[in-house]
């Protein structure tokens, strides 16, 4: 009797394993599958994707920017199960920055501090109060909230370098996604961005000089199946979203991929595939042969591609150059984020000596500083 | 040359673009008549234009004012800028063996009546200069459509009317489209298998293929769009051959180019961007044709106002049933880019087209190129478009554990289910097809498909041999 009750229809089984009833619709290519090979292609896609680029060796240790979100967290729950089953032999560390975001970074930073308990992580948290004593919220009230992600995206990139070397670490790992990944070569091309048409296809990245390279795991993960895994697995993850708007034009790139997507699941795989074959020509290179005598100098830069080959860009003087202000790499006489802060301080300073915090009066100061800084 | 957006504008038109978000789906609101790329000037506004200072300005384009006159002229220049090479000017010594011909790529749309109104004046111009010579002769080329969609008016008439009304004899031809699939001994089956691999398999020749037939077997409307775009190009070069045009001119703008390119980077083929969009020279049984597009730093909304102000408009090939394009489940990945650049408000519209174009004449041959052709689309092969699928896409199952689960899967096994699996695999040959046409060919799915295509023979045995023996170049 309970054997004829549990017979499934042939039509209704996972279509790997032709064993088990299927309960979802894989949203890479609509395959109908049953949890467990659910879980088997996620998990091996993502290994094939750590073996097939080298992105670690044993030994290693490797930090896991954490923010609570969803991404971070599968990413740490996957790279614990991954380590442990292949016996990757690294050791996984979760870093967390704190930008200061009210209601949001706070309860998220909860999230990651429950994580680190449960995954039995070491955790680090660095925030950007204390490292630049500004919050993010403080720079939002300052210098508007249509900026906040150009503002945080250079304070986080700084922060996530100081947290790894703080913890002696040279390998930052980001939930950044497929979805990530497309949007962002569909916004190079919509804004020319040929300086990044390359390398923004890359696994793994390291600037120049830099000691920590970072790289994405997931860089094949569909957003909605890291949702999918998170969700059969019971994941402990942080959604609300931050409450400063995502910037405009990435919006109109996302807004296009969903569509896309939901017309054709396999386009985030197939735009991930034009990206990686988009180089730039000739001309360009016919350009750079003409200063060939003073480019000798060097070196370091480098990029692994996509196809596993190294690219080593040539960089001139700029090389290794460190901030006058905060000692941080750059190519320039002082780094992005101490010339972003330059400006709040000058800002900072003005509203002090006024002492008016009138709320037109900041957003008074706030175009003028916008049109000071951009 | 469009004008580079100017430094100083920059935050406009990153401001531009925060309208986008709310337009790119379903709220196809058309913007208000004062943000248009062109905008319409009436009779009271009495604008002089800027270039003759002489007539009043019928409109505003790149900010500035035109009359008519002018207006047509400064887009005749683009394409006369464009094909500016000694080889289509007249010439009086030439040898009367071999004239330059040209082929003009004719769908009855805005943008080629605009191309054929422009080249005709660049013929009436050189006669009257030249004691009635011509630099070069014109063929119209245009494929019949109407068997794939109802239409109000038809081509023939259309490019008859047209020459009545230029005043000018226009040499044409119209293609069936069910003459790709003609060549019957070369049709074959074309198959994606599950792990992605190709193959090709002889078809019974008793049957004849139309384009519907094949559009039958396209997993969805978008694989049809590709599809279809792959046989044009590919008629359009074979009429070139044998009608011995050494050029061909296609009439896309350029926002129809930045959406070709868009286009082609969602479907996968972003390796062919540099070749498809930049003009080119194309290699077809051994003759080499180049391929231009005299339209490419043309606005769209420009191609209107010129077929506007012309009244060229009402010559324009007309659906019976238009796409009214409201449901994005509907449409296709062309109609999504072409929805995204269209609901660019005026600054987003002129710099974002003429961004991607320019971003795309800057790419280059990838390093992964093979020495070999897709056999379905011709494009460049790259190296194991499959592996990089199968390693991102696995297709192995958890081991089954309890014994319910090995049940079911006998269960299945004995279903019909399984049965077409491993049916007449010993006749087929492996085949090198490209990452866009897997796509194309299979969908967004997870399952095989197969197609009828004609696939031309290799003409080098030694390929043969490759291709008959070696599983895997690695
Ligand atoms: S959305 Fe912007 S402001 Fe919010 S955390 Fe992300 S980068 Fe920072
Ligand atoms: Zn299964
Ligand atoms: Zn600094
Ligand atoms: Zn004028
Ligand atoms: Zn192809």
């Amino acid at each position: 009797m309970v054997e004829k009750q549990k017979k499934i229809k042939p039509g209704a089984l996972c279509e790997l394993c032709h064993g088990r009833k299927a309960v979802m619709k894989r949203p890479k290519n609509l395959q109908k599958l049953c949890k467990e090979c659910f879980y088997n292609v996620f998990e091996t896609e993502i290994h094939n994707t750590i073996v097939g680029h080298e992105l670690f060796k044993k030994g290693d240790r490797v930090a896991i920017g954490a923010s609570g979100g969803k991404d971070s967290t599968v990413l740490a729950a996957v790279l614990k199960t991954l380590n442990e089953r292949y016996n990757y032999g690294v050791e996984l560390v979760l870093l967390s920055i704190d930008e200061g975001i009210k209601g949001y970074r706070d309860d998220s930073l909860a999230t990651v501090k429950r994580n680190q308990k449960q995954y039995e992580m070491p955790l680090e948290i660095v925030s950007y109060k204390e490292l630049y004593d500004w919050s993010m919220d403080e720079i939002v009230s300052c210098a508007g909230i249509r900026s906040s992600c150009t503002y945080c995206g250079v304070l986080r990139r700084q922060a996530l370098d100081r947290g790894a070397a703080k913890l002696g670490i040279d390998h930052v790992v980001t939930g950044h996604n497929a979805d990530d990944v497309a949007e962002t070569v569909l916004m190079n091309i919509l804004r020319g961005d040929t300086a990044r048409l390359e390398s923004s296809c890359s696994i793994l990245t390291q600037s120049s000089g830099s000691p920590i390279k970072r790289s994405k795991p997931f860089k094949y993960t569909y957003q909605k199946e890291i949702v999918l895994y998170a969700h059969y697995k019971k994941l402990d993850y942080f959604s609300t979203e931050c409450s400063y708007a995502p910037e405009a034009f990435r919006g109109t790139a996302r807004e296009l991929l969903k569509s896309l997507e939901s017309i054709r699941p396999s386009c985030i795989m197939d735009i991930i595939y034009s990206g990686e074959h988009l180089v730039l020509g000739q001309k360009k290179k016919v350009t750079q042969q003409r200063k060939k005598p003073n480019k000798i100098k060097n070196d370091m830069e480098q990029e692994v591609r996509s196809d596993g080959s190294i690219k080593i860009k040539q960089n001139e003087t700029k090389d290794g150059n460190r901030c006058e202000k905060c000692g941080y790499i750059t190519s320039n006489r002082i780094c992005k984020a101490c010339l972003l802060l330059g400006g709040l301080e000058a800002n900072r300073a003005k509203l002090d000596i006024e002492g008016n915090t009138a709320v037109d009066g900041a957003a008074k100061l706030t175009r003028t500083l916008e049109k000071l800084a951009f | 040359m469009l004008q580079p957006p100017k430094k100083k504008k920059k935050k406009k038109k990153k401001r531009g673009h925060l309208f986008c978000n709310e337009i790119i789906i379903i709220k196809y609101s058309k913007m208000s008549s004062t943000n248009e790329p062109v905008k319409y000037l009436t009779a009271d506004d009495h604008i002089p234009c800027k270039r003759c200072q002489a007539e009043d300005s019928v409109l505003v384009s790149r900010k500035e004012p035109f009359c008519k006159k002018c207006f047509l002229r400064f887009i005749r220049g683009k394409q006369r800028r464009q094909m500016n090479h000694e080889k289509f000017k007249v010439k009086y010594n030439k040898t009367a063996e071999q004239p330059e011909r040209i082929l003009l790529a004719f769908s009855g749309g805005l943008s080629s009546l605009v191309l054929l109104d422009i080249m005709v004046s660049l013929l009436k111009e050189q006669k009257e200069m030249h004691r009635d010579r011509q630099g070069f002769e014109l063929l119209i080329v245009a494929i019949d459509e109407s068997n794939l969609k109802a239409f109000q008016n038809n081509i023939s008439d259309i490019i008859t009317s047209l020459a009545a009304y230029m005043d000018f004899q226009i040499n044409y031809k119209i293609l069936d489209i069910n003459n790709f699939f003609a060549d019957s001994h070369l049709l074959k089956t074309i198959t994606i298998d599950e792990d992605y691999s190709a193959w090709c398999s002889s078809i019974q020749h008793d049957k004849t293929y139309t384009y519907q037939d094949i559009v039958n077997m396209c997993p969805d409307k978008s694989s049809t769009e590709d599809v279809l775009s792959i046989i044009f190009s590919k008629l359009l070069l074979t009429t070139a051959e044998a009608e011995s045009c050494q050029t061909i001119i296609y009439a896309n703008s350029m926002t129809r180019l930045a959406n070709e390119v868009l286009a082609m980077i969602v479907r996968g083929r972003g390796a062919e961007v540099h070749q498809k969009v930049s003009d080119s020279v194309q290699k077809y049984n051994g003759k080499e044709i180049e391929v231009i597009f005299p339209l490419r730093d043309v606005l769209f909304a420009e191609v209107e106002a010129y077929a506007q102000l012309t009244g060229l408009e009402s010559y324009m090939l007309q659906e019976v049933n238009p796409k009214s394009g409201k449901i994005v489940r509907n449409m296709t990945v062309r109609d999504l880019t072409t929805g995204y650049f269209k609901n660019l408000d005026a600054t987003g519209y002129a710099s974002t087209a003429s961004t991607v174009v320019k971003t795309a004449e800057k790419l280059g041959e990838t390093r992964s190129k093979q020495d070999r052709l897709c056999s379905f689309c011709g494009t460049d092969l790259q190296k194991d478009p499959e592996e990089w699928l199968r390693n991102i896409t696995v297709s192995q199952p958890a081991p089954l554990v309890t014994e319910e689960d090995h049940n079911n899967y006998a269960e299945y096994l004995s279903s019909s289910l399984s049965h077409h699996k491993g049916a007449a695999h010993d006749q087929r040959l492996p085949l090198g097809v490209c990452y866009g046409c897997m796509v194309t060919l299979r969908g967004g799915g997870s399952q095989a498909n197969s197609i009828v295509w004609p696939v031309a023979e290799s003409n080098s045995s030694d390929q043969k041999v490759l291709d008959e023996y070696i599983i895997s170049d690695e």
